[in-house]
């Protein structure tokens, strides 16, 4: 309980990052919820629920950032015109984090949904699972990057679970770990494929044939 | 799963009415993108469409909720519905994208920027006559492993083919349209252009 309260009435910090770096990352903010809300859900983790709370909270202060930047740019009735365009796409992204949120009260009402939760998610084009990844390994200290994993395998890692610590943000330079957890994001081939590396069952490279 | 055998039957039915819903919702999202990145007004017309069936999949999956699980398991009602709502505001969202393209106002150029360089990209190329992609299905090639893009739509000659199956043969002329990493595309787009000969 009281995990989703909100602060009210903080004043929204305006920060000067531009129109365009907040879109876009609203834009990345907005898909990466979408797949963290299914990933809460499906693995029953109010930790995952916390963090789409947090990029939540997070993509409100990018819409103000961008309602700003636009109210400021614009000169004329033309330039209104196509600003307009902005907003209504940070507004869209904004939406997402919000129903987000609201899915995320699942986990503060005491509803009982475990036993059928997985179902809904693990039969659609593309699945969620977690996959661990075993001491013999080789991707085992490699940076996601430099595997390429997700032109590898199709499989795109959302969310890493490091011991007791979540990892949210999945940086290109961010290393893999012995006993790392990866939530991800795929077709089942793609999965499967990443689970196999994971489990150090081939070595990296092996399905490129 | 296993706890609720009695109520099989109505949640076979919520099962595949969700799926349908939650994969067209997010291909809702990337044709209201690539609308938006080809100020294309045929995608976005498009993505109006699929709103509408996302709306009534909508409707029968709250009333199946109801009528026939609510009456047992009131709990699993309210998450299929709260799972339904959600994916009708990404269905929202996804149409109050595509709206801007409708609206006969050139898209303001920071909104294709802000698509190409996000993380996950919205790209189109032509599969060219000399390609290894030619005469093949999209099941057969398995390009979401192979190079990380997923194809959400492909236009052959004047025709739109949205959502194509795994039996759709991808053919010379064809532009696909695809979402995934940026070292992905550049390594499909060599394929497509028929400069890299295998799919590895």
């Amino acid at each position: 309980m009281g995990l989703f309260k909100r602060k009210h009435h903080d004043r929204i910090e305006y920060e000067n990052i531009g129109v365009k770096e907040s879109l876009i990352e609203m834009k990345d903010l907005s898909e990466q919820i979408v797949d963290l809300s299914y990933s809460a859900i499906l693995f029953d983790s109010s930790d995952i629920a916390r963090q789409v709370m947090e990029l939540e909270e997070r993509l409100d202060k990018l819409l103000y950032n961008v309602r700003i930047g636009v109210l400021l740019a614009a000169r004329n009735r033309e330039d209104a015109e196509q600003l307009s365009g902005l907003l209504q796409v940070a507004n869209a992204a904004e939406v997402i984090g919000d129903a987000s949120l609201q899915l995320m009260r699942l986990f503060e009402e005491d509803v009982e949904f475990r036993p059928f939760a997985p179902f809904f998610l693990q039969d659609g084009d593309e699945k969620i699972w977690a996959i661990r990844v075993a001491p013999g390994s080789d991707i085992i200290n490699r940076r996601i990057s430099e595997l390429g994993i997700e032109s590898e395998t199709g499989a795109r890692i959302i969310a890493i679970k490091r011991r007791s610590r979540w990892i949210y943000d999945i940086e290109p330079d961010r290393g893999i770990k012995e006993g790392d957890v990866l939530i991800s994001r795929g077709v089942e081939d793609g999965l499967k494929e990443l689970s196999a590396y994971a489990k150090g069952e081939v070595k990296w490279g092996m399905y490129r044939r | 799963m296993g706890n609720v055998p009695e109520m099989s039957d109505p949640m076979k039915r919520v099962e595949e009415i969700f799926l349908d819903m939650k994969d067209t919702s997010e291909f809702m999202v990337d044709l209201a993108y690539s609308s938006l990145l080809y100020n294309n007004k045929e995608i976005a017309s498009e993505v109006e469409h699929l709103g509408e069936i996302v709306d009534e999949l909508s409707g029968s999956l709250q009333r199946i909720a109801v009528i026939d699980i609510g009456c047992r398991t009131p709990d699993a009602a309210m998450m299929i519905i709260k799972m339904t709502n959600f994916i009708d505001s990404i269905a929202d969202a996804a149409m109050s994208i595509s709206d801007v393209v409708l609206r006969n106002i050139e898209p303001h150029p920071i909104l294709k920027q802000v698509i190409l360089e996000s993380d996950v990209g919205i790209y189109r190329m032509e599969v060219r006559s000399s390609s290894v992609l030619v005469g093949r299905s999209l099941g057969d090639l398995h390009l979401a492993t192979e190079t990380g893009m997923w194809v959400f739509a492909v236009k052959r000659n004047v025709r739109w083919i949205y959502g194509p199956e795994k039996k759709q043969v991808i053919q010379k002329g064809d532009i696909l349209f695809v979402r995934g990493p940026e070292d992905g595309m550049k390594k499909l787009r060599k394929i497509a252009r028929g400069r890299k000969k295998t799919l590895e």
